[in-house]
């Protein structure tokens, strides 16, 4: 499949590296991950916290 | 109430990540250009030894690169997982020329770095050059896009919030590229791995010098970094001064901070030399001070009043009251958009809406501001003094220093007498750790100079970061720590190696310590 040494090595090294990134997402960045949007904003500068206490900073964290 | 520790911690982080990736950067900025000079010499004399130079100089600067570039990585990783309302905030602004350094420089320098290593056999004389000339204007094009980012935090120009999207707007993307305060940033920091570089050769072709081993090699890299250093030095020095100045003109809480200037001082101020700045008193217990020295290099002028500590917080008093104006009627608008008066008061103190959301820190609602919260909230508007004052003193201390070193190496080198020199040699050995430092001195008095801010006057710090636990930052600080530790450990490991072995480790079997000649 791979037509020199040099190829097979690299290919190898990607395909460990996409594995590597792939376990690091899984474990360490999907369950943490902080949406962000107009009124995520406004929450995280306790704009409307006076609405409710659901609004509190990182009410919109999707933890 | 948000987190001081959770602040703390991602602040800890970023400096931590930030001031370990400029141990790597300014040799790199640096070396580059100094592997320019010396491959242009062999091109148009064909000396075979400026050609060794070229590769073996280039060898350790490949070592630093590999370390600079992952480095980089993860503290452009932190924007999204430490400071995401940060990001969602400036994105529009901070991303771009973030994205264009990505794009432009960073693959320029990639590129052609895999060819300066490789192309030695492949490519001609001057295509190579080429390669190498390359490879430096991407490197220093990457230095200008990150500080063009970076001087915007310093001094946001050109943008303006739209309380709509919650976010900062790219109004004039040339008032961001010819920011003042960017432009002086880059010319002062590339000179600063200007030097760096220059020390770096020059320290180690001192060694060699010591030993009495690679004399021709030795004395011919001495030189060259003496002369290149000696222009650089110079450069840092007045490009430092005009770094200076437009502090002087956007951020005043910082300028008053490193000179420790409390009261402000008929026009032209003294300067202190050294002072013992006490910050429960707000004054100076004592000082050496300089006539009109600082109000010249402050204002450049005779007539024009720096204002001290004391007043500017005052300013900032009014800014903060103007302030909660400003957030009032965006809390308005939020709900009612078509809120006719709160738009019309909104549109009156939004430029001071960053100064009102320092009081988020420790109210929710305007209406709990009591006058000490508000004394707070002042307060915090400047940083501690002692620090600031201290590291631009250390920081100059040693560029002054280098100074010396380098008009007196190249004083030695014109006279064809560095060989014969050993205090020179041995001070040049002994003054390699020093632009390292100065670099990190520099970056601290920049970034911890404009605390409490993370977009100066626009942004406070402490709405900035994720809403991340501490345990996690803990983590994941932990985790940086133990992966640079060993990094760091690997990099002087393979520097010493090379550096040791020297020229040798070329295999040209022209210099001492040869592969071939150890068998």
């Amino acid at each position: 499949m791979f037509r020199t040494k040099l190829a097979r090595e690299l290919a190898w090294v990607i395909a460990i590296k996409v594995v590597a990134l792939t376990l690091l997402w899984a474990f360490f960045v999907r369950g943490h991950r902080t949406s962000v949007d107009d009124a995520g904003m406004a929450t995280a500068l306790r704009l409307n916290a006076v609405q409710s206490d659901n609004n509190a900073r990182g009410g919109s964290h999707d933890q | 109430m948000i987190s001081d520790q959770l602040v703390d911690l991602s602040r800890l982080q970023f400096a931590v990540t930030a001031l370990y990736h400029f141990l790597f950067v300014p040799l790199t900025l640096g070396m580059v250009w100094i592997l320019v000079v010396m491959e242009s010499v062999y091109v148009m004399t064909g000396k075979m030894i400026y050609k060794d130079m070229t590769r073996f100089w280039g060898k350790l600067f490949g070592i630093n690169f590999a370390l600079g570039v992952t480095t980089g990585i993860t503290m452009e990783f932190q924007f999204g997982t430490n400071w995401a309302y940060y990001s969602h905030y400036v994105g529009d602004i901070f991303g771009a020329p973030l994205a264009i350094e990505g794009l432009m420089a960073f693959f320029l320098e990639s590129t052609f770095i895999g060819l300066f290593f490789f192309g030695w056999d492949r490519l001609s004389r001057p295509k190579h050059l080429m390669v190498t000339l390359l490879m430096a204007v991407g490197t220093n094009l990457s230095a200008l896009w990150i500080l063009i980012a970076n001087g915007w935090m310093q001094n946001p120009v050109g943008s303006e919030f739209n309380y709509v999207t919650m976010r900062m707007e790219l109004s004039n993307f040339w008032a961001v590229l010819f920011n003042p305060d960017a432009q002086a940033k880059f010319v002062h920091t590339v000179s600063a791995g200007y030097v760096t570089a220059s020390v770096f050769v020059l320290s180690i072709s001192s060694w060699y010098l010591l030993r009495g081993r690679d004399l021709e090699f030795a004395k011919r890299s001495f030189r060259i970094a003496s002369a290149f250093g000696v222009a650089s030095v110079l450069s840092v020095i007045v490009l430092g001064d005009e770094s200076g100045y437009t502090v002087g003109e956007a951020q005043q809480t910082k300028l008053a901070a490193m000179e420790a200037m409390w009261e402000t001082e008929p026009a032209p101020a003294p300067f202190n030399l050294v002072a013992a700045p006490n910050e429960a008193a707000q004054k100076n217990d004592w000082a050496i001070r300089i006539p009109w020295v600082m109000g010249l290099i402050g204002t450049r002028s005779t007539t024009q009043v720096i204002p001290g500590i004391r007043e500017i917080k005052d300013k900032n008093r009014a800014r903060i009251l103007s302030g909660m104006t400003a957030v009032t009627a965006l809390e308005s608008l939020r709900r009612n958009p078509a809120d006719a008066e709160a738009k019309s008061q909104f549109e009156a103190h939004k430029e001071d809406l960053g100064f009102g959301l320092l009081l988020k820190k420790y109210v929710t609602r305007m209406e709990d501001v009591t006058p000490a919260i508000l004394q707070q909230a002042v307060d915090s508007t400047v940083p501690r003094v002692a620090p600031m004052f201290w590291g631009f003193r250390f920081m100059v201390g040693l560029g002054v220093l280098l100074l010396a070193l380098f008009a007196s190496a190249f004083v030695a080198t014109l006279r064809g007498q560095c060989e014969n020199k050993r205090w020179l040699l041995q001070w040049a050995l002994y003054m390699l750790p020093a632009p390292w430092l100065a670099c990190e001195l520099g970056w601290f008095v920049a970034e911890y100079g404009r605390q409490p801010w993370t977009i100066y006057g626009v942004l406070p710090t402490h709405l900035s970061v994720s809403t991340l636990t501490p345990a996690s930052l803990y983590g994941s600080l932990a985790g940086f720590v133990g992966f640079y530790t060993v990094l760091l450990v690997v990099e002087m490991y393979l520097m010493v190696k090379f550096a040791r072995l020297g020229p040798g480790s070329l295999g040209t079997g022209r210099y001492l310590n040869e592969p071939a000649a150890a068998h």
